[in-house]
């Protein structure tokens, strides 16, 4: 796909969630939420779970939160309560759809730089990811029983110091590794 | 905060974003400014650095957790500039590659944590650090301003959430958006954010002890 | 009396005293002198933090020593010579490294444009052309559109290759090559530097088995930084009190059976 392509993608996308999140009525909320389901595509089940885990928490909160406050005071709730989680679905969903189809970096590309800001940046979380991921693991095989709260927050402070201290040499060799390709020369 | 999209009106999340571009812009013209093109590969790890900080689950009383924010950490150890800019680019990521969501509430983030919460602890720490680095309470120049900045960053999106009630309501006089006004938001927000800002407070005074040399500084 | 003409060819590399520490107190490299030969084939063996990576940097121009002279076709490599635009771009054309951890080197959208960016800045004629037949070459032309950092590491490894490889360099300066490559990547990379005889290398490596198959001549780093051998890999292979002082192999205790021990020679790779 061309950067052309990424980047209406993106600006159609965006258009969208400005759009939708104008759009009140429930039905039609609704009806949109019936098309993007139908129109997702592959992983589907997988993306809906994703997003309800997502706003489960947030939406169930402000939701019983206003019902029950608006019960008591005899008002009606329904279709706020309706508006709030179908809109809040329908952008959460269409995001995801969207991020799993635009290349960030190819749409961005009228700016070199940030388009090598946001490649790199991917990468580096990855790598960082990995280490996170490892020292979670390390830490908890060698505290097979739970600690006291002073413990968990030395753990977490050491996961943090890590991931400084490896980002610290991430950094330069990055810039090592650019400079050895001649990324600075033009410029310097 | 991660807050869903479609809880905030356009009008707000639009006028956040004009207000934080010129910014975002500011922020890129000082670094680059000290930096060149080196300012690619360093802001590239820092966003990266942003991203898997706030994985990282800091312990609440009572067996809970929560996520840390990273703003402190890195606002000390990277500098204002490049930490306010890696945690929007953070945020940027999160929605849109990651797809976290958020894109509506980016701006509102950016602003708030970012450059407000961000601004108060560089402020903060550079008033305190002078006066009480060589002292045994030098960890109070961390752990204040940490905790100051995150709790106005949580009070100014307390107060943009409760607004929202303000901006519309249907025929039957139901909101439009997100239902709870300030007096609401406020303590609810702002409330808890006063716990896990103080324990962030700690935890980047931790950190920043086992890493004196701080070699990503901007 | 008959005038004899005395032609003196410069070194394609020279190190001369060099050391280098990274201000933390430590010498990584000391009294570091050297030369190497346009298409000469040389490895650098050492064990972990004997500086065999600094030595790569140094060459290409990344790290400058701290005293003592590098030199590259005769002009210092150092801060000021680096300073010249013009030799800078002929000097990163002419000398490419491979970083032991490809990432450091990676940066562009697609595995495509990562090989075409040398080519490109250089401006060789069709660097896409270029890219597509260097990433063929590499086992990567199915990956041409991912983007680098979604590649294994190994792929990485040769993604790295490949963009060192497309700009042509006349130095090939190799950190630890083998480390992610598998047999088929490793033979071709072996298959490729036999044919590129005009092609001068410096590959590190702890691997005594691939060693001799990277290059003729051998400088073994002591754990210090310094240079305990510079000479033919074959008699440094066969000195085993060499390669225990430069910690490339091990005596472990070895009983046998009947109560008798001995301790036996062990490296990374046989070699024998």
């Amino acid at each position: 796909m061309s950067s052309k392509c990424d980047r209406c993608l993106l600006l159609a996308w965006l258009a969208a969630v400005v759009v939708i999140s104008q759009l009140h009525d429930p039905m039609l909320l609704g009806v949109l939420l019936a098309a993007i389901l139908v129109l997702y595509g592959r992983g589907l089940p997988g993306a809906l779970k994703r997003v309800l885990a997502a706003v489960a928490l947030v939406n169930i909160t402000v939701s019983l939160g206003f019902a029950i406050h608006a019960m008591l005071d005899e008002r009606p709730w329904l279709e706020f309560v309706l508006r709030l989680n179908l809109r809040v679905v329908v952008l959460t969903l269409l995001t995801l759809r969207a991020s799993q189809g635009i290349r960030l970096e190819r749409a961005l590309d009228f700016s070199p730089g940030l388009q090598f800001l946001l490649v790199l940046a991917q990468g580096q979380i990855r790598a960082l990811q990995r280490l996170a991921a490892d020292f979670r693991f390390g830490f908890t095989s060698r505290n097979p029983v739970p600690l006291a709260l002073g413990g968990r927050m030395q753990g977490a402070a050491r996961q943090a110091a890590a991931l400084m201290e490896k980002a610290e040499s991430h950094a330069e060799a990055l810039t090592e590794g650019m400079q050895s390709r001649g990324f600075f020369d033009d410029r310097d | 905060m991660h807050i869903p999209d479609g809880l905030i009106a356009p009008q707000v999340y639009l006028a956040a974003t004009a207000l934080v571009a010129p910014v975002w812009a500011l922020g890129v013209r000082r670094l680059t400014r000290r930096l060149d093109e080196r300012l690619i590969p360093r802001l590239a790890v820092l966003t990266a650095l942003a991203f898997v900080l706030s994985t990282i689950m800091i312990p609440l009383p009572g067996g809970t957790s929560a996520h840390l924010i990273g703003i402190g950490l890195l606002v000390i150890a990277c500098g204002f500039w490049a930490a306010f800019l890696a945690f929007s680019l953070m945020l940027l990521l999160q929605a849109v590659v990651f797809g976290a969501g958020g894109i509506t509430t980016l701006p509102i983030n950016a602003l708030c944590m970012g450059l407000v919460g961000g601004g108060v602890i560089a402020l903060g720490h550079r008033a305190l650090i002078g006066r009480l680095a060589a002292t045994r309470w030098s960890m109070l120049a961390v752990l204040l301003p940490v905790w100051a900045g995150i709790a106005v960053a949580a009070t100014l999106i307390a107060l943009v959430l409760g607004i929202q009630p303000l901006l519309g309501q249907d025929s039957s006089g139901q909101p439009l958006y997100f239902p709870f006004r300030i007096a609401v938001t406020l303590p609810v927000i702002v409330m808890p954010h006063l716990v896990t800002g103080a324990i962030e407070g700690l935890l980047s005074a931790a950190v920043l002890e086992i890493l004196p040399a701080r070699r990503l500084a901007t | 009396m008959i005038a004899t003409e005395i032609t003196t060819e410069i070194a394609l590399l020279q190190f001369d005293s060099v050391a280098f520490g990274y201000g933390d107190g430590r010498r990584v490299l000391d009294q570091v002198s050297f030369d190497l030969a346009a298409g000469e084939r040389l490895v650098v063996l050492g064990a972990n933090g004997c500086g065999k990576s600094t030595l790569l940097k140094l060459a290409n121009g990344l790290l400058f020593a701290d005293s003592g002279i590098v030199r590259y076709q005769g002009r210092r490599l150092d801060r000021a010579g680096l300073a010249a635009k013009d030799w800078r771009r002929e000097f990163r054309a002419s000398v490419g490294l491979v970083f032991q951890h490809p990432e450091a080197m990676l940066f562009n959208p697609s595995v495509g444009e990562e090989i075409a960016y040398g080519p490109q800045r250089l401006g060789k004629p069709n660097p896409e052309g270029l890219a597509l037949e260097w990433a063929r070459r590499l086992g990567l032309e199915r990956h041409i559109e991912r983007a680098p950092f979604a590649l294994s590491g190994g792929e990485k490894q040769r993604l790295a290759l490949a963009c060192v490889l497309a700009c042509e360099p006349r130095l090939l300066l190799l950190d630890e090559p083998t480390a992610n490559l598998d047999p088929r990547a490793i033979g071709w990379l072996i298959d490729h530097l036999a044919g590129a005889t005009q092609l001068a290398v410096m590959t590190t490596t702890q691997n005594l088995a691939l060693a001799v198959e990277l290059g003729q001549r051998a400088l073994v780093l002591s754990e210090a930084g310094r240079i305990l051998f510079d000479g033919l890999l074959e008699v440094a292979l066969a000195d085993t009190e060499l390669l225990v002082e430069a910690n490339l192999a091990h005596r472990h205790l070895h009983r046998h059976q009947d109560g008798t021990q001995h301790r036996h020679l062990h490296s990374h790779g046989d070699w024998s």
